[in-house]
């Protein structure tokens, strides 16, 4: 199996935490760090690939990232920090919209995470995300990758 | 401006989903709306409708009424608000320098991309317009 093979059999792989869901379907909730697993890490040391475990907490906003929900997430991102987990890939896919409350969760989530010595990276992000996301230049300090897998690699 | 679609309320966090919503029928009332110019447009009403609900005085008291026009070769809005004057000038039309702040960026979005939005106060009510050019 190859190192892609496995990041990617890692993240479909279930999690153990069903119980701590919003499964209630409700749009603009957050799933809780639902697909929150232990990515492995590869690093190359002199010919030989090591694996070392590192773990990515994976938080999936829905719907609208507004006024409405961004105090919500904000306040999933500093929960995650809090109980250990300062290295967070937010997987925008499901996000319709989102307004610079939603900007400013996400700024704010850069910040803490980057204090506890982790970061926030984003991944599958739409269009229109990615159109304010530039005009306001915060491509330039949010990280965008195309997958949730690119986003869990080398931290 | 007369409206094609109206929406009066309250100006709390909660009524920018009626605002989502509304834009949303526009789409599907007017599939030939460009959807790009829709989506701005929409990020616009959201940002001026937000910057209101955030610096409306008093808070959780604040009346609106909006009502958009799809015209010919533009969309164009108007967001009334019962709220204390704004303070009107270039304040909170430029981005922040600091990326990492965490606010301020509102109404310097919504002025990036819309072709026009001006403001004027009459008879102790704000008025914001909003105007896009359609593709």
């Amino acid at each position: 199996m190859s190192a892609q093979d496995r990041s990617q059999a890692a993240v479909e792989m279930p999690h153990e935490h069903q119980g701590r869901h919003r499964a209630d379907g409700r749009p603009g909730l957050f799933r809780r760090p639902d697909v929150l697993h232990t990515v492995p890490a590869y690093a190359d040391l002199g010919g030989g690939a090591l694996m070392t475990e590192t773990s990515t907490a994976v938080l999936q906003p829905t719907w609208r990232l507004n006024m409405v929900a961004a105090p919500a997430f904000k306040n999933l991102v500093e929960e995650t920090v809090a109980s250990g987990q300062s290295r967070i890939v937010v997987d925008l896919g499901q996000v319709t919209f989102i307004d610079s409350s939603g900007l400013g969760a996400l700024i704010s989530g850069l910040k803490a995470t980057r204090q506890a010595g982790g970061d926030l990276r984003i991944a599958d992000v739409p269009e229109q995300v990615m159109t304010v996301l530039r005009l306001t230049n915060l491509d330039r300090v949010l990280r965008v990758h195309p997958t949730v897998v690119d986003a869990s690699r080398e931290w | 401006m007369s409206g094609d679609y109206v929406l009066e309320g309250l100006a709390v966090p909660e009524s920018l989903n009626l605002l989502h919503d509304l834009l949303e029928r526009v789409g599907h009332e007017h599939p030939d709306i460009d959807a790009g110019d829709l989506m701005m447009f929409e990020t616009a009403v959201i940002e001026v409708a937000g910057n209101v609900v955030e610096h409306g005085q008093p808070p959780g008291d604040v009346t609106w009424a909006f009502r958009l026009s799809v015209l010919p070769d533009r969309l164009e809005a108007q967001l009334s608000d019962s709220g204390e004057e704004y303070p009107g000038g270039t304040w909170g039309t430029s981005m922040p320098s600091d990326l990492l702040q965490e606010d301020g960026r509102g109404l310097a979005l919504a002025t990036a991309v819309l072709d026009a939005l001006e403001y004027q106060r009459s008879n102790q009510v704000n008025h914001w317009t909003m105007r896009r050019r359609r593709a």
